[in-house]
């Protein structure tokens, strides 16, 4: 028998055999994985997903296998992270509609993908970054609830960090 | 039909991409045929039951009856009506059976011909649950029947009673949808009677739409929640289901044959109610791949339009504080004026105390705590106050615009220029503040203790028989060295001369002190402290450095007349250590944890280790010349030196080892500022130089002096330098000029410390030609707004 696999279900039923160390990507499934194979994987072993539906989680399982040997930096050096651009390659995959991308950050804080987590954020701030409220409104399908007094207010207390 | 496969033509030769994209994809996951058995009555029960469950019945009923107007009408009645239908029951939207995907839009030659082309026409069990577990158990009871029932071509699988006891009575009709039996035969369906064709009560759970669910759902329907208005006991909807109908029969809707583009489409999307979403999804996928370039194009902007979504606000809380800390702060104060949601999601301390750190305006934890612990002042001072904002964000606000006001040419602050008593002509030798007193040391044995707030003289500390040249203090307790050979100690508060260290035999060049702090885990995990005390340590001319214990000096000693404890004895109990190898003076000490760095002119550095008694841990002889300054970053193992050779050089302390040989200055790099990750050198060749510490990389030159640098200070942000009769500030991030703060002196700039708010000189003026005065300048660039526009108006 080849190497066993670890085969990850998702809410509507499909199955997606990957290899554990794609599997181990998630820190969710990598835990499962040790805790429920003490002694390491001896036959196919199935993770449901309960939360996650077979497109999302086809395209997670994706990213997991192109970061298979992705060794990324330790959690403790916030700084270097947070100024790190999205990698190529990240930013390309993560160029999906609001929904998907949604979707996609829900999995990975749920099956604990911190730097496909991180690179979605990432993304998300990136869509922000320099626009104007209205542009923003646009953009996430918002409706202004503020009065106009209300909004002369913020700006008013908000104008000190306009470009003068 | 026909006509539009010729377009699609495998044999076209030419570069065009095909015209019906969509034509060879391969339907996957939730838009893949799924269950082709599946009954049609059982998934419109179920949409049904779940309308009923969701909204008041009274919606579902108008729904309802638009449907059953067109039906028997045969005539598209308005627009209105279809719209109505279709948004309002946006979950039983078009289907269709995927094989006869074509033939839904064929003519109406067949009375119905979606149906009889239909698939197995066989079994149904109803949808999967998403959300319970159970749906392998639903699967596993269901599949035999299903097996037994086979794929015979006009059998349907009817739920005979609605007894919810008997699961598993089903019971198998034949049903010739070809001869267009009207459906009164199946089940206890009246047809004729339309009124009775809707369940009427959602009891229709009890319905035979869930008897193929296995044992383990058994209660499950009784525990749901019914919100029906005609909610009657549990015994009487038995026999009212019993007599009722309890599906909508679809050769009803098949009943008349459209006739025109507008009664096909209601009719199709009538029908497309009766697919599960999977299957709903499939047919939209077929028809899809029927749709050509252009119009996938328009749908496909139609559906990005409306996928969109308020991703902050949808976003689990903290994830959208972790999207928010990637933004800087204009940014963020963009997003408050979106919305209420967003304005309330950025109104979080959290993020204002990560981006105050992350910006450098304040890297300590504990000065934002007590910067926050007195929000009515900060609120007063510096926020707006219209409107509901965050303390930590008025703090970031305040920081922010203390800094740009320094960096602002056009930014005068408030200053104050205080006289210093004395000759004029000799050295500021140190110079330390913090927001109540300013220290300062003149080569002439007096210390001059000043008041931050009002310039005035609080204190002369006398007692030194020579030159103060080395001072610093911490709390209360001031420390100086002088060319008497004797380390003097001080309460600040009482001015009055606490302890006097002898055992130098020279001048008393440099000083530090020493806090004890956490420089490691031992092997239980538990921190190491060290040193155990604060501790003083000293370098002087006679090469040696000694390392003594700082008296605690408590801020209400009123015992003014107690003489200072003097020891002129070998046997000091302050005397923690000496250290002995320099052959020269020792110039500079830098100090923290267990280890002490010193530099000398002997031109070497040496390594000490308090924990290891004080050993020399390394000798470090790479300077071809005279060491005049030293840094020490404990976390990273590292330490700089500057020296006459006008290099400075970068070593790991733990290993001894040279790192690094940072080159550029042109003579003898004199001062050493490593704050925050910054490592700044000021040299005699009238420059100042930043560099990355880690890396050794020159960020950038601050040329602009024309004399060499005889002090500077930096805090990450900003660089403050003196030379002869220049003060100028640098914006550290850019590298790049700011402005002079000072314009009028006429001497040298002795001394200059900044704090955030402050900065704090000791300049010289020229009276003429052989007098000259000492001055301390107090710039002062924290005024709140509101004053400041007030004492503007009165000027």
């Amino acid at each position: 028998m080849s190497n066993p696999k670890v085969i990850v279900i998702s809410s509507d039923d499909e199955k997606f055999p990957v290899d554990p160390k794609v599997a181990e990507k998630s820190l969710l499934m990598k835990n499962m994985i040790n805790d429920l194979n003490p002694d390491g994987l001896q036959e196919d072993f199935e993770i449901p997903t309960p939360n996650v539906r077979a497109n999302v989680l086809a395209k997670v399982l994706e990213w997991c296998e192109h970061h298979k040997n992705t060794i990324f930096p330790d959690d403790d050096d916030e700084d270097a992270k947070k100024s790190a651009p999205v990698e190529e390659w990240d930013k390309n995959f993560l160029k999906v509609d609001q929904e998907m991308l949604y979707e996609i950050m829900l999995a990975a804080n749920y099956l604990n993908i911190r730097p496909l987590l991180d690179a979605g954020c990432k993304m998300v701030a990136e869509m922000i970054k320099g626009k104007s409220p209205e542009e923003l409104r646009r953009i996430f399908n918002i409706v202004n609830d503020f009065s106009p007094e209300e909004e002369a207010a913020i700006r008013r207390e908000n104008e000190w960090a306009e470009d003068r | 039909m026909s006509s539009l496969d010729a377009n699609n033509d495998p044999t076209d030769t030419s570069n065009l991409p095909p015209l019906f994209p969509l034509r060879g994809a391969v339907a996957k996951y939730d838009y893949r045929l799924f269950n082709s058995n599946g009954k049609l009555a059982d998934v419109w029960l179920q949409k049904q039951y779940q309308k009923l469950s969701l909204q008041p019945s009274t919606d579902s009923n108008s729904s309802r009856e638009s449907r059953k107007r067109f039906r028997n009408g045969g005539e598209l009645e308005s627009e209105e009506l279809y719209e109505r239908d279709s948004t309002e029951s946006a979950d039983d939207m078009v289907i269709s059976d995927t094989d006869s995907n074509s033939q839904v839009s064929g003519h109406g030659g067949n009375t119905i011909p979606t149906v009889s082309s239909g698939r197995e026409n066989g079994l149904v069990h109803p949808p999967k649950r998403r959300l319970t577990k159970s749906t392998s158990m639903t699967d596993a009871a269901v599949t035999p029947i299903m097996s037994a029932v086979g794929s015979g071509n006009n059998n349907v699988v009817v739920p005979f009673t609605p007894d919810r006891h008997n699961h598993n009575s089903l019971a198998v009709h034949n049903v010739n949808y070809n001869n267009s039996i009207p459906a009164s035969t199946i089940g206890s369906t009246n047809t004729s009677n339309i009124s009775h064709q809707r369940p009427r009560t959602p009891n229709a759970i009890n319905s035979p739409s869930h008897t193929p669910i296995s044992d383990f759902e058994e209660e499950q329907p009784q525990q749901l929640p019914l919100p029906s208005p005609s909610a009657s006991p549990v015994q009487d909807s038995y026999s009212e289901v019993a007599k009722l109908p309890t599906f909508d029969p679809i050769e009803n809707q098949l009943m008349s044959v459209p006739t025109t583009q507008g009664e096909l489409l209601d009719m199709m999307v009538n029908l497309s109610g009766y697919f599960n979403e999977r299957n709903q999804n499939h047919l939209i996928f077929k028809l899809l791949q029927k749709v050509n370039r252009s119009s996938l194009s328009t749908l496909g902007a139609l559906i990005q339009d409306n996928l969109r979504r308020d991703l902050i606000s949808n976003l689990p809380l903290e994830i959208s504080l972790k999207i928010l800390s990637c933004l800087d702060h204009k940014t963020l104060l963009t997003l408050a004026c979106v919305c209420k949601n967003w304005a309330k999601i950025i109104n979080d301390t959290s993020i204002w105390v990560n981006l105050l750190k992350r910006d450098k305006l304040i890297t300590d934890n504990k000065v934002i705590q007590e910067e926050l612990a007195n929000p009515e002042k900060l609120l007063e001072e510096w926020s707006d106050g219209t409107c509901d904002v965050n303390v930590a964000q008025v703090l970031y606000k305040k920081r922010c615009i203390i800094v740009n006001r320094w960096l602002d040419p056009k930014y005068e602050p408030i200053r104050r220029s205080v006289p210093v008593t004395g000759d004029g002509s000799k050295v500021v030798t140190c110079l330390q503040h913090d927001d109540d007193n300013i220290v300062t040391t003149v080569d002439d044995k007096t210390i001059f203790i000043y008041s931050t707030q009002t310039g005035k003289l609080l204190r002369e500390l006398q007692g030194h028989e020579g030159g103060v040249w080395a001072m610093k203090y911490t709390g209360n307790t001031l420390v100086t060295g002088a060319t008497d050979r004797s380390v003097r100690v001080w309460n600040i508060k009482t001015g009055k001369c606490t302890h006097i260290f002898r055992g130098h035999s020279s001048t008393i060049r440099c000083l530090d002190i020493m806090h004890p702090t956490v420089i490691g885990k031992d092997v239980n995990g538990d921190d190491i402290i060290f040193p155990h005390f604060p501790l003083i340590v000293t370098g002087s001319r006679d090469h040696n450095i000694h390392v003594w214990k700082l008296p605690s000096n408590s801020d209400d000693d009123q015992d003014i007349d107690k003489k200072p404890f003097d020891s002129n004895e070998i046997e000091n109990p302050y005397l923690v250590a000496v250290l002995s190898g320099h052959t020269g003076s020792v110039r500079s000490v830098s100090a923290y944890g267990n280890i002490i760095i010193s530099g000398s002119y002997d031109s070497t550095v040496r390594v000490w280790d308090l924990m290891d008694n004080g050993n020399c841990k390394h000798i470090l002889t790479d300077h071809q010349d005279k060491v005049y300054s030293t840094a020490l970053d404990f976390k990273t193992k590292t330490c700089f030196s500057g020296s006459l050779d006008s290099t400075i050089k970068v070593w790991n302390f733990e290993t001894g080892k040279l790192l690094n040989t940072l080159e550029g200055h042109s003579s003898l790099v004199g001062l050493l500022d490593l704050t925050d990750g910054l490592l700044v050198s000021a040299a005699a060749d009238a420059s100042l130089r930043v560099w990355d510490p880690k890396s050794g990389k020159c960020f950038s030159k601050l040329e602009g002096h024309s004399t060499a640098i005889t002090c500077f200070e930096h805090d990450g942000l900003r660089v403050v330098s003196g030379s002869q009769t220049l003060l100028k500030l640098w914006d550290a991030k850019k590298g790049k000029y700011a402005r002079d703060l000072l314009t009028d002196v006429t001497g040298a700039i002795w001394q200059v410390r900044i704090d955030y708010k402050r900065c704090v000189a000791a300049v010289q003026r020229l009276r003429n030609e052989v007098e000259s005065e000492t001055f301390i300048e107090i710039l002062d660039f924290s005024e709140p707004p509101k004053k400041r526009a007030q004492r503007i108006e009165e000027l």
